[in-house]
């Protein structure tokens, strides 16, 4: 009897083991679960660029982020407010079905709906009309010389589908509509979804039948999320995943020391900054007397003059990250460096701008962090709290997951909440400026929940909606930017650093969009 | 057959006590633990729940033995520049308010619910055991994240540091009640069936008074024994909740929170940070719960 | 099969001592005993009987010791280190056949295991002998019931299993420790009668170690009476009976109730001398009732277990069927009956702790039956008291005797209680100041007086006793006795006596009513039915009594 058993326990472990160790799985582990399956619900990152694996957009950004073909083969501007796009032929969907351009349509369609939580990123577009099987045109409600930018975000859905299962009408995360694609999946891209459990595991098998010549060597992608920092390192170092995203920086010099695995750092995009809440009367951290202090620049200004970016950024982020004064990297156009300038650590400063906006007492207010999105989102907030009690502010801080973050700051229901912003996919300024700064009206202001309003701001944004010359196009997101800056609008603290780890078996590839890009990736 | 009187009756408890090593011991340590803790305000260096009074330049630093310790702070200073021995003052403070409290609500709740089903019997008996049997299916963990989660529901949002301990309380108290209440049944149908309950009864007690005067004092002791093992269980469990994140507040440390942090950063060499905590929580633990084991012994003859 | 030598099996002890940590349970005594006889090892609790049989058995647990000047079998010392000595040359029949048989083992397996372990027979074998002896101890169609467990046989039943296993092996030596004391009168009896046929027939020598002197009366030849660890007196039974001559010795037969004939009171050395308070007297006296009302008067009395309820199923039990009978003022009635029939059920009901089914009874012209409401319970109680049997469980071990005896003293100011409750507890021949201490610091004698005085606080007219010395050493009992006699006396109280002993219910009761199954098979003044009982039943329980020579009281 023990005999028998320990024979059939040593078999299991070798099933399990061999299973673990094949060589074309790539387990990926991340911070935390991706919000759903269905692209046009949500407008977060790191889901996006999950399915990506699975979805593809018509444009597809290359190794070196640069444009690139995918759904579409060309493009043709046929009139100022019409784009021609031809499609490649020969493209099915997981299930098997053809992609035409009545896909593009439904997809068009589909993300345009108001009720679409990632409408912004098609902002400007009208609706599709197909020419033909393989010819589609975007017509659009003014010229968009970012239209192209905004297409590697938009991943295409298969018209069949979507009818076959009642899902023509888009999910939304913050109101909480779900359909039958936010847990089921059909796309073209390298990826199929074999399985979905939420918060366990999301397993995608390689598409044999992809259009495009794999560079990858995957037949199985397992993603995992993992949202202690400690266990995710433990789970790479022990060989149970093969890479982590992100991995945590104070680990970084252990993971350089350990065998087998190696950590990748490169700047990243995203700027991580405090949204503050300038449309109620009042906070919902306290009456204050009756008044909203956030109303007045002057406290704004003290807030952030009360706090010292350069110990969060030792202390903190080990150095590693890179101290903001404006919303937007250098890499991104727009970028002025005049504008990218942070008030000097001071806190008589702070507090005398406080006594002066008449608070000399301080005021009490909410904040509200992610303790699973941003890199330290949590560590960053507490610190940067206790320094806000120090000039008198008393802080209510809530630092809890990005499933009831997001939408909680979307409702309008914070105070200062925290949000990180890397103007993907579209990588260029008017990316904030179009979803941060511009008042919340229409397709514009999708994640201006404050109130910020300008309306030299929102001028600009329409202007610059449609300004096919670059040079002007650029000077105007600028001169926004600088308004921003000037009423901060916005308080910014930095760039996150790109933290990944891998095991050295592992050929990959960090892209300065944090992207994640399995069709490069090799397992060794 | 008696005609003789029992011997000597058993040394008072406390002689057993002053006899027992393990129980003088024991209780020593727990003592100076909940002492220190209660008195926290009074003997910590500093307050780590006071934002704005620790300093981000002094995070992480080393025991004031090692190299690069400070004497501000004894015991070296976590990611946030918070003493740790405040920390674990504050934070066991935290965690054994919540212990008390939740033993005492489930203790008091359990007991009575015990009294009840073993001397009314019958429906309100089989009622409240099937009920106790449901919530003992559930996982104690479960159970408090449910709570948990329903406050934060049904309060306002602001201020959810001063609920958090409430709802902790109450989550680990829904659980521990039946412990309580399933031993007090027991002992009260065998205290029901003896006769002095008849002689009470003929000499005119009402049910109420004989419930408490004749029967809960005769229960109790498994009752206190049961309470000791499960402080040491509350605290546990408090310190599981907020490792899990659903306990006390981030800027409210507990111990369990402590170790949570410390936990984040163990692999980076910041060992103190886990390491002082959670040796306090497994003192605090150990002796509470050798204590009970002492307690239990000690209180067995007089059962009988 | 071996054959039994035939030996002498004189049994000698001289000078037995059995100590506990120093303190010795038995302090050097003799025993004679020679094949064939019964030799009665007889005293009180705490006596050191019991530590004799473990001594002889080597089962004395250490940090206890045991060592004897001599202790032989037939002239050769009894050498414990040889494995058979236990089981097969000295083996015991115990106090409770419940524990001594293994429940899990069928009494085929229990009796061939000790044979094979002693005597190396075969299986075959064993099982043949295990067959005969069921038959010899008398347990009808042995052949099948050799297979059943313990269980499914009777008390009665089980004790001669245990007989039978004792004496599988052919031992010279039995000893029985209590044999009947778990069982009924009616098979107590029978196996007395048992174990002296068995012994006479074999040759074996029997120490019957017991407490009970009717059973010593019955079929012991000799006895040896220990107090405190000594032998206070060896002598044949018959002269010990009749003639006792140590001091402590008469005191103990003098205790003991007579079964031939009335006695008043019990010619006892006065222990606990009683001492009376006028104003208590006075006191106790103020709760006069309607002295036309009759104390207590039951009629058709009827009680069913089992039947009905939903949840319930099974066969009904009748435990009281019909039971009529009335009390006097001043008279003291005496409930007779076994287990089963019925008489803690007619208690409980009397005391309006359970519900009749059928019938009624009035107390102090106060009605109770099935009809009366929960709430008018407490008024009926008002006017009774009731001693209980066992003395450990009738007090709260958490409350001091004060508080106990003041339970029922309702109305009564704290300062009037904290005069007469040390009143009461000299009226029951106790000190007073034992106020102050919890019930565990006394015993079992000292804990019943203590619920005496605790029943005199509720002033009572009618007081229940429930067995109330069935628990007691046979000289506490007669104690005990004769202060339930005074106090009837002194205060004129009427008395439920509940009992199955029929002696002391010659010795206590004016009138006496027998039970049977639930049935009242005789009523009458308990003279006229000692003499000439109608029942039959009632002439079997007589017959059960040990015919003794006549006891003359000692003078």
């Amino acid at each position: 009897m023990k005999l028998t058993n320990t024979i059939f326990s040593g078999a299991l472990c070798a099933a399990l083991l061999t299973s673990a160790a094949s060589a074309e799985t790539l387990r990926w582990a991340n911070v935390g679960d991706i919000l759903t399956l269905d692209p046009y619900a949500h407008t977060e990152s790191g889901t996006s660029s999950f399915l990506h694996h699975i979805y593809e957009p018509l444009v597809r950004r290359d190794a070196e982020l640069k444009f690139e073909p995918a759904l579409a083969l060309t493009w043709e501007v046929i009139e100022p407010t019409r784009v021609r796009f031809t499609l490649r032929e020969g493209v099915t969907f997981h299930d098997g079905a053809p992609f035409t351009s009545a896909d593009v349509v439904a997809s068009v369609t589909r993300l345009t709906h108001p009720d679409a939580r990632a409408r912004g990123n098609l902002a400007g577009v009208a609706r599709a009309e197909a020419v033909d099987d393989y010819t589609v045109d975007l017509v659009l409600n003014a010229p968009d010389p970012l239209l192209i930018n905004k297409l590697t975000g938009v991943f295409i859905m298969d018209e069949e589908w979507l009818v076959a299962n009642d899902a023509t009408l888009p999910g939304n995360t913050t109101t909480g509509v779900v359909t039958y694609a936010s847990d089921h999946a059909n796309g073209t891209g390298p990826f199929m979804l074999e399985s979905r459990q939420p918060d366990a595991r999301t397993v995608l098998t390689a598409n044999p039948d992809w259009w495009d010549t794999p560079i990858h060597n995957l037949t199985r992608i397992e993603f995992l999320p993992i949202n202690s920092d400690a266990t995710r390192v433990s789970a790479l170092l022990s060989g149970e995943v093969d890479v982590i995203t992100p991995s945590p920086l104070q680990d970084t010099e252990r993971l350089e020391a350990a065998e087998g695995v190696t950590p990748l750092q490169n700047p990243s995009l995203r700027t991580i900054m405090f949204g503050l809440n300038v449309a109620r009367d009042e906070l919902h951290g306290g009456p204050n007397g009756g008044t909203n202090p956030l109303r007045d620049v002057r406290v704004r200004e003290a807030l952030w003059r009360a706090i010292d970016m350069e110990a969060i950024n030792s202390r903190v982020m080990r150095g590693k990250a890179r101290i903001a004064g404006s919303i937007i990297a250098p890499p991104v156009p727009g970028y002025e460096a005049e504008t990218d300038v942070k008030p000097d650590y001071d806190v008589e400063a702070a507090k005398a701008l406080l006594a002066e906006a008449g608070y000399p007492d301080g005021f009490a207010t909410n904040l509200d962090c992610t303790n699973d999105r941003y890199i330290n989102d949590e560590e960053i907030c507490l610190a940067i709290a206790s320094m806000w009690a120090g000039i008198g502010v008393d802080v209510e801080l809530t630092a809890q997951t990005r499933s009831n973050h997001f939408p909680k700051v979307d409702r309008g229901e914070t105070d200062i909440y925290m949000i990180g912003w890397a103007t993907l996919p579209a990588m260029d300024g008017f990316s904030p400026l179009s979803q941060m700064l511009a008042t919340r009206e229409g397709d514009y202001g999708g994640n201006n929940p404050n109130g910020y309003s300008n309306p030299r701001v929102d001028e600009i944004t329409v202007m610059a909606a449609s300004e096919v010359d670059n040079d002007k196009r650029i000077a105007l997101i600028e001169e926004a930017i600088q308004i921003a800056r000037d009423e901060i609008a916005y308080i910014p603290l930095h760039q996150q650093p790109l933290s990944w780890a891998a095991r050295d078996n592992v050929e990959i590839i960090q892209f300065p969009d944090n992207y994640f890009r399995a069709w490069h990736y090799r397992v060794n | 057959m008696s005609g003789v009187a029992s011997p000597s009756a058993p040394a008072g408890l406390m002689g057993q006590f002053l006899a027992s090593p393990k129980a003088m011991i024991s209780a020593a340590v727990a003592l100076l633990l909940i002492l220190s803790a209660g008195f926290a305000p009074l003997i910590a260096p500093h307050d780590p729940f006071a934002l704005g009074t620790f300093n981000l330049m002094d995070s992480e630093l080393p025991p004031v033995w090692a190299e690069g310790g400070d004497p501000r702070f004894l015991l070296g200073t976590d990611t946030q520049g918070r003493d740790v021995l405040s920390a674990i003052l504050y934070g066991m403070r935290v965690s054994l308010i919540v212990g008390f409290a939740a033993v005492a609500l489930s203790a008091g709740i359990g007991t009575l619910l015990g009294l009840l089903a073993g001397f009314r019997g019958g429906w309100l008996d089989a009622v409240l055991m099937r009920f106790a049997d449901v919530i003992l299916s559930f996982p104690t963990i479960l159970i408090a994240l449910l709570v948990s989660g329903i406050a934060r529901g049904v309060l306002p949002d602001a201020r959810q540091g001063d609920y958090a301990i409430y709802v902790l309380i109450l989550a680990i108290a829904i659980n521990e009640w039946t412990q309580y209440a399933r031993t007090v049944r027991g002992q009260t149908m065998v205290e029901a069936s003896l006769d002095y309950v008849k002689a009470a009864r003929i000499s005119g007690l009402a049910n109420g008074r004989i419930l408490g005067r004749h029967i809960l004092p005769n229960v109790l002791s498994p009752v206190i024994v049961i309470a000791t093992i499960n402080l040491g269980l509350a605290v546990l469990a408090e310190a599981t909740l907020s490792f899990l994140g659903v306990g006390m507040p981030v800027t409210q440390p507990s111990l369990g929170t402590l170790i949570r942090i410390g936990n984040e950063n163990l692999f980076s060499g910041v060992w103190w940070v886990v390491v002082f905590p959670a040796a306090t929580l497994v003192m605090l633990v150990l002796s509470v719960n050798l204590f009970g084991d002492w307690l239990r012994d000690a209180l067995n003859p007089r059962l009988g | 099969m071996r054959s039994i030598p035939a030996l002498d099996n004189r049994l000698r002890i001289r000078g037995l001592e059995v100590l506990y940590g120093g303190a010795a349970a038995v302090d050097g005594i003799d025993i004679d005993a020679v094949p064939g006889e019964i030799v009665a090892i007889v005293g009180e609790s705490g006596a050191g009987k019991s530590s004799v049989g473990a001594a002889l058995l080597d089962l004395v647990d250490p940090p206890g010791e045991w060592r004897a000047s001599e202790m032989t079998l037939d002239g050769v010392p009894i050498d414990y280190k040889r494995t058979h000595v236990r089981g097969r040359d000295i083996s015991v029949i115990f106090q409770d056949p419940q524990t001594a048989l293994n429940p899990l083992f069928t009494v085929e397996s229990q009796l061939v295991h000790m044979v094979r372990h002693h005597l190396g027979l075969s299986q075959a074998e064993a099982k043949r002998r295990a067959v005969e002896m069921l038959d010899e101890v008398g347990i009808a169609d042995p052949e099948t019931r050799v297979r059943a467990y313990p269980h499914q046989f009777s008390g009665g039943m089980r004790q001669r299993v245990v007989i039978a296993l004792a004496l599988a092996c052919r031992p010279r030596l039995v000893i029985a420790d209590e044999p009947t004391s778990a069982l009924d009168v009616s098979v107590r009896a029978q196996i007395l009668e048992l174990i002296r046929s068995i012994c006479r027939d074999r040759g074996m020598a029997c120490l019957l170690i017991t407490h009970d002197m009717g059973a010593v009366a019955a079929i012991s030849d000799r006895a040896v009476v220990m107090r405190h660890g000594k032998a206070v007196e060896t002598a044949p039974t018959g002269q010990l009976l009749a003639a006792p001559t140590a001091p402590y010795s008469r005191t103990l037969i003098a205790a003991v109730p007579p079964v031939d004939r009335k006695i008043d009171r019990f010619a006892l050395p006065d222990t606990g001398a009683v001492v009376s308070d006028p104003s208590l007297e006075r006191w106790l006296r103020a709760n006069e009732t309607d002295a036309a009302a009759v104390p207590l008067a039951v009629t058709g009395l009827g009680k069913t277990f089992g039947a009905r309820g939903f949840l319930k199923r099974g066969t009904p039990v009748h435990a009281l069927k019909d039971v009529s009978f009335e009390i006097g003022r001043g008279e003291i009635f005496g409930l007779v009956g076994e287990s089963g029939s019925g008489k803690s059920t007619l208690a409980q009901i009397a005391a309006g702790l359970l519900k009749p089914d059928q019938g009624e009874v009035r107390l102090l012209g106060k009605p109770f039956s099935a009809a009366t409401p929960d709430r008018a319970l407490r008024r009926y109680r008002d006017g009774m008291q009731m001693v209980f049997q066992d003395p450990f469980s009738s007090l709260n071990r958490r409350m001091s005797v004060l508080d106990t005896i003041m339970e029922p003293m309702h109305g009564v100011p704290r300062a009037e209680a904290l005069r007469l409750v040390p009143a009461l507890l000299e009226r029951v021949g106790l000190p007073p100041d034992v106020m102050t201490r919890k019930p565990h610091a006394f015993s079992g004698g000292q804990r019943q007086r203590i619920a005496i005085a605790r029943a005199l606080a509720g002033r009572p007219s009618l007081l229940i006793c429930d067995e109330p010395t069935s628990a007691l050493d046979v000289s506490i009992q007669a104690q005990i006795l004769n202060l339930l006699k005074d106090l009837r006396d002194d205060l004129g109280l009427s008395m439920l006596f509940i009992t199955h002993d029929l002696p002391v219910v010659r010795q206590m009761c004016d009138r006496v009513g027998v039970l049977h199954r639930g049935s009242l098979v005789e009523l009458g003044a308990t003279e006229a039915v000692f003499e000439s009982p109608r029942a039959d039943y009632t002439r079997a329980l007589l017959s059960y009594l040990p015919h003794l020579p006549e006891l003359q009281p000692a003078s």
